[in-house]
């Protein structure tokens, strides 16, 4: 008996093997990369209280994905709040994984007007690194993000952890493009970690590419968002 | 034609640049399919080169399968294909300066989960105060105790004694889930706990216990929070040893724990007789500090009195021992605001020490040899019992009362002989002391406004000592010092008493100016009520007694301290530095009574302290500290009149000794990076006394008579460490150094000399952390040491190798094996002398099983006795003390 419940198993999951799907869903939650209990700032707390409420959704199959926050019922109403909870977060928006055009397109809105920013390939430095993350053993991979505001020109390292065992090409906040899905992602001190992943037996889930918004590189996009920071500058004296 | 040059120039640099590029590389392609020849899109090929300096290439299948790998030429790589719901593969491929057609089939993995919870913490977080390390990243799971847990984290070290550092600062206390674990002394920690049992290390420096103050009291301590493992709470934990040997070895030693959130309980038990003592004498003596944090600040230490026991703590190497230890820890939550916590231990050993030595006198008018050699036997009892109700109504309210008590008894037989020129003689010595010590203390902090937190703490200190020692003998000692009568067998009998009560209070503000600016003032009175009391005479075969106080011994000494000061401390913050300026006045006052005879004294003392902290970031820091420093004279330091301290040497205090004063600077340095695997640390410390305590020593034949002065002529000592780890692959690789300068008087037989002592000592090691092959550590210390006094020059130095071996095997096996090997010479004398030892264990435990199978051996050469040399200015001395034989044990452990 035990034998055939244990061959009818076998059939079973060697059936499903067959038809395994490369769909499902990874969740992801933010921290500061230097945990909470330094923070003495009142609102700076609540931010992270709220953080930790808080979920990002990264939903993928074959040839593409889509990541953004999973939404949910807000229940701050402190604008302080909000701004401390954004500003950690470091991301706004949705973005648009195509593996067959090799694209990443990031929706954002930007005061007023809704983007279609297609993002620029990112150069990863992959390094020998490992870090078991759950179950899977990760290898380090890092890029330079370069920033120009009104200070000058910024540039920040970014690092990610990605598992190859995983062999999607996508991550959160729209970094991608390592040989394997990114399990965490540290970037400007902001710390992105994968809490779950689901895997789906089916291909049941469609993704569409971003619509409603003005198509636009990253550079221009950059120069329209320094451009209406100097503005306001300019304003403020 | 300039657009046709330049059309061939870019052509020529074309060439070049893809003839550079390829000239490096091989292409490695192929195509990847399932079991049924399928292709697979977009699967994985990361390729990891095993030459640190070769870049991590990768590559991504198109959709036929195929894919094209560019690999540098005659390299080793591993190469890992992998796509999602099948197996990963793994191969070696070492590339020549051909390209390479590999293909792979991947199988399908059944055992592919739908669904999968991250539940991850980076392995380490460090915050400003707080490294909190995640064990399951470091650990293998050959780790049975806390100990070898600790010792896999990165920074942390823990020596045979269990001490642990942490990049390179001492822990002071041990807690178990928030709440201190027994004494807080980590040696019982990290021989005792399970190490599965944990889940996270956290290191909290400048530790307080009243989370309130973190931030305004600047503390030394240095906290480890053992975190447990969840399915460890709620449940009882532990193990139990038991262990037989031949020659009547035996070992039990039962550890159970149980945490739950309103109750703790640990217990440890021990029961041997090879010599493990899971919590000795010496660190029981340690504990004697502990309260009254607020009072170390004020920087006036008083010793009340130089405790009997130090006799008793030097005998690290013995020939033979019997412990008996039992220890009860019980914490219970009364209510979210109430804790009690008790503890109570008792420990009961007995120990048998011989040694056999060679002095050599010097620098007397006539140099001699003696033979001596010791044998003592050692009967130790202690419990030591505490209780402490913590109420913390808010976190703006803090209250803690303790109480405490330890009572004690010792005895010790001992056999001298000693062979010298002027006499040949047996001793017997016998000593017993008993002594009490009750300890109540109260500890409140609140927060008075926004800015304001206050701090009250009061201390009752009841100490009783009364130790009794005779001297049997068959010859005269200490002819001329003592009134021997004339008899066919001498008895010496010494009677000591000594009590103190000792009250301690302390009133401190702490007022928060902003956020750069703190001000602390504090008042405080230190009183202090001693007496001691010593009678020391000659009990004649006749039953008469010769009482040597005709000869100016025995003490009837009262001596008063009060000690009122106020200080007052800033804060400040510039950047990434913090400063604290300190400033505290003193006001001595102190009667000293022998017999009918009473003088009083008064005295000021302005003592500075600063304190400056640097921290260019969470894992670089600087630490500076400067402190004036007073310590006031020990009840048995100034009692004027005679005592006998040994066979052949007689003691008389002083009373007009008023205090020692000596200046000290420390200065550390830490850095360490995780991703580097790199740890670092530097430390350097100079004291200068500017007036001390200095026994005066006359020497005549073998027998001392030491009193105390007050010198004023300055004395340095300089240390300098350092350490720097790091880890390369598998392989951490560990150096550390160490200087030290000291110069010192030495006053003998109305002649001062100056003595200069120094030292190096270096230490290489390195260490491998395999997951699946046997770990060695192999290290080498050389020690230089250069000892210069009034006519003589030595120069030692002292060679160790060591190495460890661990080797799990056929799953289920750890072999454990340690070898040290000494060499130490004396090139001024031409003495060397060897001496090395070695111990292995094989322990067996199956997977998942609760018994494990245990055989060791210790002292496998079966070494008979160490070698060991001391001198100082007037004194060679060569000795060899014996240790415990060969033991082999089997043991059992059975884990709950």
């Amino acid at each position: 008996m035990k034998l055939k419940i244990g061959l009818l198993f076998f059939i079973v999951s060697f059936t499903n093997s067959i038809v395994f799907a490369q769909d499902g869903y990874a969740y992801y939650q933010k921290q500061l990369s230097s945990g909470d209990s330094e923070v003495s700032n009142e609102y700076m707390k609540q931010a992270l209280k709220r953080l930790k409420s808080e979920e990002y959704e990264l939903s993928f199959n074959k040839n593409s994905a889509l990541f953004k926050k999973v939404e949910a019922l807000s229940v701050e109403n402190n604008p302080v709040v909000e701004a401390f909870t954004q500003s950690i977060s470091q991301f706004t928006g949705e973005v648009y994984f195509d593996r067959i055009k090799k694209t990443i397109i990031h929706k954002e809105e930007f005061s007023g007007s809704i983007f279609l920013i297609h993002k620029k390939e990112i150069s990863w430095t992959l390094t020998r690194d490992t870090l078991k993350i759950g179950i899977y053993l990760c290898y380090k991979a890092t890029t330079i993000r370069t920033i120009e505001n009104s200070e000058g020109t910024h540039k920040l390292k970014v690092t990610a952890w990605y598992a190859p065992e995983i062999s999607l090409p996508y991550g959160p906040d729209g970094y991608g493009g390592l040989p394997g899905l990114i399990l965490q992602l540290e970037n400007n001190g902001t710390l992105t970690i994968l809490k779950r992943i689901e895997f789906l037996d089916a291909e049941t889930i469609k993704i569409s590419p971003p619509t409603k918004g003005e198509p636009i590189t990253e550079e221009e996009f950059n120069a329209i968002v320094s451009k209406r920071f100097e503005n306001r500058k300019n304003n403020k004296n | 034609m300039l657009s046709k040059l330049n059309f061939m120039m870019l052509l020529v640099l074309l060439l070049l640049a893809g003839f550079s590029s390829y000239a490096q590389q091989v292409k490695v392609s192929g195509k990847v399919t399932d079991s049924l020849q399928t292709p697979l899109a977009y699967a994985n090929l990361l390729a990891i080169p095993q030459a640190d300096d070769q870049e991590v290439r990768f590559a991504v299948t198109e959709a036929n399968g195929s894919y094209k790998l560019g690999l540098a030429k005659n390299q080793t790589y591993e190469i890992t294909v992998s796509y999602l719901g099948y197996k990963p593969q793994k191969i070696s491929l070492t590339t020549t300066d051909q390209d390479v057609v590999k293909n792979f089939v991947l199988l399908e993995n059944p055992d592919q989960l739908d669904e999968v919870t991250i539940n991850y913490t980076p392995p380490i977080v460090v915050k400003k105060d707080t490294i909190t390390y995640k064990v399951d990243a470091f650990t293998t799971g050959e780790e049975r105790k806390l100990r070898e847990v600790l010792k896999k984290l990165p920074g942390v070290e823990v020596d045979k004694l269990g001490n642990v550092t942490v990049n390179g600062k001492r822990v002071t206390k041990v807690l178990v889930e928030d709440k201190t674990f027994f004494t807080g002394n980590s040696k019982l920690a990290v021989n005792n706990i399970p190490a599965d049992a944990v889940d996270k290390v956290e290191i909290l420096d400048n530790y307080n216990e009243v989370a309130m103050l973190k931030g305004l009291q600047d503390s030394d301590d240095m906290a480890m929070n053992i975190k447990l493992k969840e399915d460890k709470k709620q449940f009882a934990f532990g193990d139990i040893e038991v262990g037989a040997g031949i020659k009547k070895r035996y070992l039990l030693h039962p550890n159970l724990f149980y945490y739950s959130p309103k109750t703790n309980v640990n217990f440890i038990g021990d029961l041997n007789n090879q010599g493990i003592k899971s919590f000795s004498f010496r660190d029981y003596i340690e504990f004697e500090g502990g309260f009254g944090k607020l009072m170390n600040d004020a920087s006036s230490y008083f010793s009340l009195f130089n405790s009997d026991f130090a006799r008793y703590l030097n005998n690290q190497d013995y020939k033979a021992n019997t412990n008996q230890f039992g220890a009860l820890n019980i914490r219970q939550s009364i209510n979210t605001k109430t804790d009690i916590t008790g503890y109570i231990i008792t420990s009961k050993s007995k120990t048998g020490t011989q040694s056999d030595t060679q002095n050599e006198y010097l620098n007397v008018d006539a140099p001699f040899t003696e033979d001596r050699s010791v044998n003592n036997q050692f009967h130790n009892f202690f419990t030591i019992g505490k209780i402490t109700l913590d109420y913390d109504p808010s976190y703006e309210e803090d209250f803690a009362y303790n109480s405490f008590v330890k009572i004690t008894n010792n005895d010790s037989n001992g056999f001298i002989t000693t062979i010298n020129p002027t006499q040949s003689n047996n001793i017997n010595t016998l000593t017993d002391i008993k002594g009490l010590n009750l300890k109540q203390n109260i500890s409140y902090s609140r927060k008075l406004s926004k800015d304001h937190t206050g701090t009250l703490e009061a201390t009752y200190n009841y100490q009783n000592d009364q130790p009794i020692t005779e001297w049997l003998t068959n010859q005269q000692i200490l002819q001329g010092l003592i009134p021997l009568q004339e008899d066919i067998f001498y008895d010496i009998l010494q009677t000591k008493k000594s009590s103190s009560h000792n009250f301690n209070t302390i009133v401190k503000d702490y007022w928060v100016l902003n956020n750069f600016n703190h001000l602390y003032t504090s008042v405080g009175v230190n009183a202090a009520f001693n007496n001691f009391y010593n009678e020391d005479l000659q009990q004649l075969s006749d039953g008469s007694i010769n009482n040597f106080n005709t000869a100016g011994f025995g003490n009837d000494f009262n001596y008063n301290f009060i000690n009122t000061f106020v200080g007052l401390e800033y804060k400040f913050q510039i950047g990434i530095a913090t400063f604290k300026p300190m400033l505290y006045a003193h006001f001595y006052n102190w009667t000293t009574k022998q017999f009918e005879v009473s003088q009083s004294q008064n005295k000021t003392l302005i003592l500075p302290q600063l304190t400056t902290k640097i921290e260019f970031s969470n894992s670089e820091k600087i630490n500076f500290k400067y402190s004036l420093n007073a310590r006031f004279a020990s009840i048995d330091q100034l009692a004027s009149h005679f005592i006998l301290s040994n066979f052949n040497s007689a003691f008389k205090g002083n009373s007009n000794l008023e205090n020692q004063l000596y200046h000290s600077i420390n200065l550390g340095y830490y850095k360490f990076s995780l991703f580097k695997n790199l740890n670092l640390n530097f430390n350097t410390s100079f004291n200068k006394k500017v007036s001390s305590f200095k026994n005066v020593t006359q020497l005549q034949g073998i027998d001392q008579f030491n009193t105390q002065i007050l010198f004023n002529q300055p004395e340095n000592n300089w240390n300098l460490s350092g350490r720097i780890s790091k880890k390369i692959n598998k392989i951490r690789y560990n150096f550390s150094g160490r200087f030290s300068y000291n110069d010192f008087y030495q006053l003998l037989n109305d002649q001062t000399h100056l003595n200069i002592s120094k030292t190096v000592s270096s230490t290489l090691s390195a260490e491998t952390f395999f997951k699946n092959y046997p770990n060695i550590e192999i290290g080498y210390t050389k020690d230089f040491n250069n000892y210069r006094s009034f006519q003589t020059t030595n120069n030692f130095e002292n060679n160790r190798f060591f190495a460890n071996l661990q080797y799990a095997f056929l799953k289920d096996f750890i072999f454990k094996t340690d070898y040290a090997f000494d060499r130490y010479s004396n090139k001024s004398n031409a003495i060397k002398n060897t001496f090395d030892t070695a111990n292995a264990s094989l322990f067996y435990q199956k997977e998942d099983s609760a018994w494990g199978f245990e055989i060791s051996a210790t002292n496998l050469f079966n070494t008979k006795y160490k070698q060991q040399n001391s001198f100082n200015s007037f004194l060679i001395s060569d000795s060899k003390t014996f240790i415990l034989p060969r033991i082999v044990m089997f043991k059992l452990t059975y884990k709950l």
